[in-house]
């Protein structure tokens, strides 16, 4: 059989090369989309059975409840990633916005009680952030992983500035209640995540901005050849990617109510290995927001069960580890720039 | 006339110079060296520097911030010796624990002095070194222990408990969690359903927090390395009424924590207390530079306090309203503990102090006057059996280590024989 299919590649005309390619492709952008959907169902099932606390109503809601945060900043890192850009500044936006929020609203450290204002004005400095980090990106040529993260350590300087390394706990009682309100057992800050997500699939799928951002992401020389404004969508891609940590400084001020810079800590790497094991390519072009989706439930999935059946601290970094090189060789798309490059 | 009015004024002139020359020998430059100011304690500690400094005509203090860089330590040291030669001081929370090496040596190349705080390289002894002048920290392992021996009380003694350790790698995380293992020892009626490495974030701490919440119905306490971790269980607890219910307690004595305790939500803290860790440091190498000040025991235990209910006010006003003012020349003041060295202390831990005063001991006075190995022998045992007799932990131990050597030096010695 190998050897007749040996044979064949090599007495096929270059067109018919060109089509087992374009079919090769095609099989492996299903196992990249699909492969992942069933990993998480697969693990659904065998972690329900492995312990019966995984899949109880309380857990599933403080599932639901820990992945806003994570939902939102990946999100909004997904338009980046498909771009075959890095944001490593959303972890800084976070700290400060979060921060500024506190500081602003009804707290233990001054008088200030800003209401709305207190929440909106925050989200604005957060979002500009994006949009200066975006400018900066385009119009000076700094490659995506430098400039975010030199805005990254500015904005973290900034906040430790405001608060004057002594973090403030948030008073105000409606965020207290937005802490604690749940819709239909699930928690307010969730539906915030979820209803982000969704605007933000629909801005994806179905507007021109997305397609432009797919086709910049799939070859940004054609992108351009093909008459779409790069510099404007790239600019707009972080300012998203901006207002989405901006959004997450403020559930995860919701969720812990001390403002302070690690609220942003350790939250950009788990969210990008979570796209990657969703099945966004890294090097643009290839994913979605339904992956987004898979790939953070299978990461939050994980993350709980590891501590419900209470693996030990040594063992549960490795097996986290194993997991995710597993899941990423199976979705990984090989020889990709056959055809597109 | 003219001649005697210009030797005078040269004269005036030269004596000017030389005051200003001698008063320019007369300051010490205290460099702050710690990872940065985003950190609620490490900016206490560069606080206690400064009112050390501000304490003294004589001291100017300046904050240099390593962002837990080991090059960027050694650079700002050396940037800090080139400007001020041997009248540069330092006080540092050090990058790493490794790089503590670095820091000695770069300070007794220049004859500028060096406290460091927390964390020492391995058999790194201040006693070695003339720049090295005292290593100190709060004894982690006593804030774990009376934390967790708090919690436990106020449970009477039995029920359920989890625990939230801080770093994986850390000689902190470890020593504090130890302590809450020699506490949980104790009380024979508690069980430590998990332990679970938080890093010492809150939000991870919150997550766990609510996972154990989802799987276990009976928890009375929860056992946390420090402040922040200890709020995050507590964020979780609060979305279940049980905050208060549930006892949790935290460790350093940030504001929050105290606010925490205040409203009821946590148990207890330790103070740290930044401002005398650091401000007796500065001092210890102050006095060293200027006086020639050697402590005797240069590996110091500092005083560290278990805030409850009962007396988070007053330490609430001392640490976070206002400042606290210490005579900086009472260098006892800061001591819980001193020992001469590191090797010793470790000793200490593994056997039990009388045990190893009289190992220590004996093996010293056995140099000296080239006593017999027996007669070392002899003396020893004798201690230990007081040890024993006492109830000294570690007693019995040490009686294994010197059956252990004395077997070796039979063989040995029936080895030569032969």
């Amino acid at each position: 059989m190998n050897l007749l299919s040996k044979k064949d590649v090599k007495s096929m005309t270059i067109a018919e090369q060109f089509v087992s390619k374009v079919e090769q492709e095609a099989l492996s952008n299903k196992i990249r989309v699909y492969a992942p959907m069933i990993l998480l169902v697969i693990m659904t099932i065998v972690f329900s059975i492995y312990d019966s606390h995984f899949f109880s109503l309380k857990n599933l809601v403080n599932v639901l409840g820990q992945m806003a945060v994570p939902l939102i900043l990946a999100t909004g890192l997904t338009f980046v990633l498909l771009l075959g850009r890095i944001d490593l500044s959303v972890e800084g936006v976070m700290g400060l916005v979060g921060s500024a929020i506190s500081l602003l609203l009804l707290n233990s450290r001054n008088s200030n009680d800003w209401g709305v204002w207190g929440v909106i004005l925050p989200l604005v400095l957060g979002t500009l952030c994006g949009f200066i980090t975006g400018f900066l990106h385009v119009k000076l040529k700094i490659a995506s992983f430098i400039i975010t993260y030199a805005i990254s350590t500015i904005v973290s300087g900034v906040a430790v500035l405001l608060y004057n390394s002594q973090p403030a706990t948030v008073k105000a009682q409606w965020v207290i209640d937005a802490s604690q309100t749940y819709f239909l057992k699930i928690p307010l800050i969730t539906w915030i995540a979820i209803i982000f997500y969704i605007i933000c699939a629909i801005i994806l799928n179905y507007t021109a901005f997305g397609r432009a951002v797919y086709a910049i992401g799939d070859n940004e020389a054609a992108a351009v050849a093909s008459g779409i404004n790069v510099q404007k969508v790239v600019i707009e891609v972080f300012v998203l990617s901006g207002f989405a940590a901006s959004l997450a400084g403020l559930v995860a001020l919701i969720r812990l109510k001390l403002g302070q810079v690690s609220l942003g800590e350790n939250q950009m790497f788990p969210c990008i290995t979570a796209l990657v094991v969703g099945g966004t390519s890294l090097s643009g072009g290839k994913g979605g927001m339904l992956q987004t989706m898979v790939g953070i439930l299978i990461y939050m999935e994980l993350l709980n069960f590891l501590t419900i059946i209470g693996v030990s601290a040594d063992y549960k970094n490795a097996i986290q580890g194993v997991i995710i090189i597993i899941a990423v060789a199976l979705t990984i798309t090989r020889g990709r720039k056959v055809i597109a490059k | 006339m003219k001649k005697a009015l210009l030797l005078f004024v040269v004269l005036a002139m030269l004596a000017l110079v030389s005051t200003a020359v001698f008063a320019q020998d007369e300051v010490w430059h205290l460099g702050i060296l710690v990872h940065s100011l985003d950190n609620e304690f490490w900016a206490q500690e560069a606080k206690g520097g400064e009112l050390f400094a501000d304490s003294k005509d004589d001291v100017v203090a300046q904050v240099l911030a390593t962002d837990g860089d080991d090059n960027k330590e050694m650079q700002a040291m050396r940037d800090f010796i080139a400007q001020y030669g041997d009248h540069a001081i330092f006080v540092t929370d050090p990058a790493s624990k490794a790089n503590t090496a670095n820091v000695v040596e770069i300070a007794e190349e220049a004859g500028a002095k060096v406290a460091i705080l927390w964390h020492h390289a391995d058999e790194l002894e201040p006693a070695d070194w003339d720049s090295f002048v005292v290593h100190m920290s709060p004894d982690d392992f006593v804030a774990g222990y009376n934390t967790a021996k708090h919690l436990f009380e106020k449970m009477d003694g039995k029920g359920k408990v989890v625990a939230l350790y801080g770093q994986q790698g850390e000689d902190s995380a470890a020593n504090r969690y130890a302590g809450f293992l020699a506490a949980l020892a104790e009380y024979p009626e508690i069980e430590c359903l998990d332990m679970q490495v938080a890093s010492w974030s809150q939000d991870q701490a919150m997550t766990f927090t609510q996972t154990w919440l989802s799987k276990y119905d009976n928890i009375d306490a929860i056992w946390a390395a420090n402040d922040t971790m200890g709020l995050g269980a507590i964020e979780a607890l609060k979305l279940e009424g049980k905050n208060g219910q549930i006892l949790v307690c935290g460790c350093d004595g940030i504001a929050a924590a105290y606010e925490a305790i205040e409203a009821g939500d946590m148990a207890c803290t330790v103070a740290n207390n930044g401002y005398l860790l650091m401000g007796y440091g500065a001092s210890y190498a102050y006095q060293a530079a200027k006086n020639g000040v050697v402590p005797e025991n240069p590996v110091i235990k500092t005083q560290a306090v278990l805030v409850t209910s009962d007396n988070v006010a007053e330490y609430k006003a001392m640490f976070i309203d206002g400042t606290p003012e210490y005579d900086y020349d009472d260098l006892n003041f800061c001591v819980l503990s001193a020992h001469p060295s590191f090797a010793e202390l470790e000793l200490e831990e593994k056997l039990g102090t009388a045990a190893a005063v009289a190992v220590t001991g004996a093996v010293v006075e056995a140099a000296e006057e080239e006593v017999a190995w027996n007669e070392i022998v002899d003396k020893i045992n004798a201690e230990i059996e007081k040890g024993i007799e006492n109830g000294e932990e570690g007693a019995a131990e040490a009686k294994e280590i010197v059956d252990f050597l004395q077997g070796l030096y039979n063989e040995i010695v029936s080895g030569e024989a032969k």
